[in-house]
């Protein structure tokens, strides 16, 4: 089998409630998904997706996966893409770093072996331990009684853990989390998220101020060594995020007890097959993991749920459903949401088709459809 | 004063001879440079060059630097180019990471800034110094009665530093050393450059064999990490390379003593401004520095110039030229010219010169401030 054609495709997905905001005063409306079409002389065609939360979010962008193709597209064509740790070796060979944008690719050759396979991506990574992940709602900050009842609400959806959204204002975080852990009922969990926003002494003050409540202290500050400084004297566990980049600092976290639980962005790692391995040395390590991504369309969370479902639950401690905080679609088919859980598709591959209707027409295009 | 426009220029820099990396499976003939143009409403005008070493040196890419650039222009207009480390800091938060591609725009500002200071870039950096730099030579690796050939042909042109390539077959590489110690002159310096392809077993391996000769070895390993345990069971002089990005690599390496010298790439750490704070650093803690842009046409040649001309001597290690290699120029006659084996820089304000325009050919992009 071999690679005959690959078509970027872009589009921007307008976020379903106005503005995310998020770490120290960014916010989005509209995050721009650059998908990765991937057609065989099989007949089969693989589809990857990569959508930062914003440009600005991480070490990147939604320019870059169109500036890589032209340098690796001459190099995929004619590959087999059901060798996808050739795959991975020719990108990383061609071009160094810049994983984001070679992980639609990596996405786009793991869901053509599935289908070449017959069997979804669950099963071809070793069958599915988890079957519907966990799900986080983000907490409500209205005043109590409102708060109580927009928890009741999401109790009743099936969701047992709650993000508090902090990091702009450290004394006003103080005040958030105050005000919502003690309205949590027992088994539940919250997690305050600062994404990189606070200082490491303003995240020692919140760490200090808030010592007898039970939450997940989130990636509080920008580096992995300011955050060092921060665990030495917060009670809280620590999630690491932003900073987990790949498997050295998955072995540096392991080696110094950095950290509690770590997210696992697929993107940020350089794609599902580096995501993987990281996520293994973890859990070989009795690390929990939470299996996420930047953003994305129903492309980029049927690619999760499959990472989530083939994760231990019990090393497992959320995913998101990135495809309902969009109004517009990247795919069609995919993993569904439901009851706060998330399930990964059955049908071959990742078992999400690129939704044509509404990407439009490519904007690179790369060999002929043959 | 205020930028208002960024015009940006895609050039292919073609090589005299083509280039092999990984065993000869990618072949370059051209270098992909991009060159940056910024315009402000004082009238001046500033250039800046991002030309990486192909695309699989390290992480930098020419379409990367370009997409970059299409990220981060909204940011750069309306700064002004001569407040260096707000620019920066624009950059920084517009775009987190990919140095190389802002390195263009920091190069500009800083042209523009030396013109509006009617100084040189080398000034604006502490110092001009007026002897020059003494450019190294690149010996690729081969037998070694080859290479001592390369040396031969760049000592007849009045070079004195060579920037040897090693880090095949252990044995081979021994021999190598061993043999163009032998050969080398007492006023010469050489660096064997291994260009991370060794483990840290085959480096500890020839760096032993070899520990009587007192030689340099420029980048052995992958990692930070590799040089650190290599350190530990090795004596010879270490250069970093590669595993020097960031402030806080440079900062580390001085503090756990991890290398006698900084390879200092403007494109790889991100412009002038970046590169300036990691000499210091250098400086601070007595390590010498070889500096260059990484390749690219006399433009990119001139800016680590005025770098390098602002290091005080013994700390000056060298340069390198990329010009020499190149069978395009775009700016004829002007900008710092290989002399005698030596580069340095004149009393012009801000990087000195400009490109033909008319070599440059229509721009790619032009990014322009709206008025409304």
């Amino acid at each position: 089998m071999k690679i005959t054609r690959i078509r970027l495709y872009k589009a921007e997905l307008p976020y379903v409630d106005g503005a995310y905001a998020w770490g120290a005063g960014n916010a989005i409306e509209t995050a721009v998904a650059s998908v990765v079409v991937i057609d065989t002389d099989a007949g089969l065609q693989g589809c990857g997706e990569f959508t930062p939360c914003g440009e600005n979010y991480m070490v990147a962008h939604s320019e870059g996966v169109g500036a890589l193709l032209p340098l690796l597209a001459p190099y995929l064509l004619g590959q087999d893409p059901r060798n996808v740790a050739g795959i991975e070796a020719l990108m990383d060979h061609v071009v160094q770093g810049h994983g984001y944008a070679k992980s639609p690719i990596d996405a786009a050759c793991w869901d053509i072996l599935g289908q070449s396979l017959d069997a979804p991506l669950w099963q071809v990574w070793g069958g599915k331990l988890t079957d519907g992940a966990p799900m986080y709602r983000v907490a409500p900050q209205r005043d109590e009684a409102d708060s109580r009842a927009e928890l009741d609400r999401h109790r009743a959806a099936g969701y047992r853990q709650f993000q508090i959204k902090v990091g702009a204002n450290w004394a006003e975080d103080i005040e958030r989390i105050r005000a919502l852990v003690p309205l949590l009922q027992p088994g539940e969990k919250a997690m305050a998220d600062a994404n990189q926003g606070w200082r490491a002494d303003d995240a020692i003050r919140v760490a200090r101020a808030t010592a007898g409540l039970d939450f997940i202290l989130e990636q509080p500050c920008h580096s992995y060594d300011e955050c060092q400084r921060v665990r030495r004297v917060a009670q809280q566990p620590m999630k690491l995020d932003e900073c987990v980049t790949g498997l050295d600092m998955a072995q540096r976290i392991v080696v110094d007890r950095g950290a509690d639980l770590v997210c696992l962005k697929i993107s940020n790692l350089g794609g599902l097959s580096k995501a993987r391995r990281v996520r293994d040395y973890l859990v070989a390590n009795r690390m929990p993991i939470v299996a996420e991504d930047t953003w994305g369309g129903e492309i980029t969370t049927a690619t999760l749920s499959h990472f989530a479902a083939t994760t231990p639950p019990e090393f497992l401690q959320n995913t998101t459903d990135l495809m309902n905080y969009n109004t517009r679609s990247t795919g069609k088919g995919g993993a569904v949401a439901r009851g706060g859980r998330l399930y990964a598709p059955d049908a071959p591959g990742l078992g999400v088709v690129p939704d044509f209707d509404s990407l439009g027409d490519p904007v690179a295009s790369y060999g002929d459809a043959a | 004063m205020k930028i208002t426009r960024l015009t940006v220029y895609q050039v292919d820099l073609p090589l005299s001879q083509p280039y092999w990396l990984s065993g000869g499976r990618l072949r370059f003939d051209a270098l992909d440079a991009t060159l940056v143009k910024l315009e402000t409403d004082a009238g001046l005008i500033g250039w800046g060059e991002g030309t990486p070493w192909g695309h699989t040196y390290v992480p930098a890419h020419g379409p990367g630097i370009r997409a970059g650039l299409e990220t981060m222009a909204p940011a750069i207009l309306g700064q002004d180019p001569r407040c260096l480390d707000a620019v920066e800091r624009a950059m920084d938060v517009c775009l987190p990471g990919h140095l190389y591609a802002k390195a263009p725009v920091d190069l500009a500002c800083w042209d523009i800034a030396g013109q509006a200071a009617n100084l040189p870039i080398a000034a604006m950096l502490g110092a001009r110094d007026e002897e020059g730099t003494w450019i190294a030579s690149s010996v690729s690796s081969g037998a070694p009665d080859y290479m001592l050939n390369i040396v031969k042909s760049y000592r007849e042109r009045g070079y004195k530093v060579h920037s040897v390539k090693v880090g095949g077959d252990v044995e081979a590489d021994i021999e190598r050393i061993r043999f163009l110690e032998a050969n080398r002159l007492a006023d010469e310096r050489i660096l064997y450059d291994v260009n991370r392809a060794w483990t840290r077993r085959e480096a500890a391996l020839v760096m032993n064999a070899t520990a009587d000769l007192g030689i340099t070895v420029e980048q052995p390993c992958e990692s930070l990490d590799d040089i650190a345990a290599l350190r530990a069971v090795t004596t010879a002089p270490i250069s970093v390379d590669e595993s020097l990005v960031t402030l806080q690599d440079a900062t580390r390496i001085a503090r756990d003593g991890l290398a006698e010298v900084f390879g200092i790439k403007l494109n790889r750490v991100g412009g002038l401004t970046r590169a300036r704070r990691m000499r210091d650093i250098a400086l601070a803690h007595g390590i010498q520095m070889y500096v260059m842009a990484t390749g690219g046409s006399v433009i990119a040649d001139t800016e680590a110039a005025h770098l390098s001309q602002s290091i005080p001597r013994p700390f000056r290690l060298g340069t390198w030229a990329c010009q020499d290699m190149l069978t395009v120029d775009i700016a004829p006659g002007r900008g710092t010219r290989s002399d005698n084996g030596q580069l340095t820089v004149g009393e012009v304000p801000g990087l000195g010169f400009a490109p033909d325009e008319t070599l440059l050919g229509d721009p790619v992009a032009i990014y322009e401030e709206h008025t409304s």
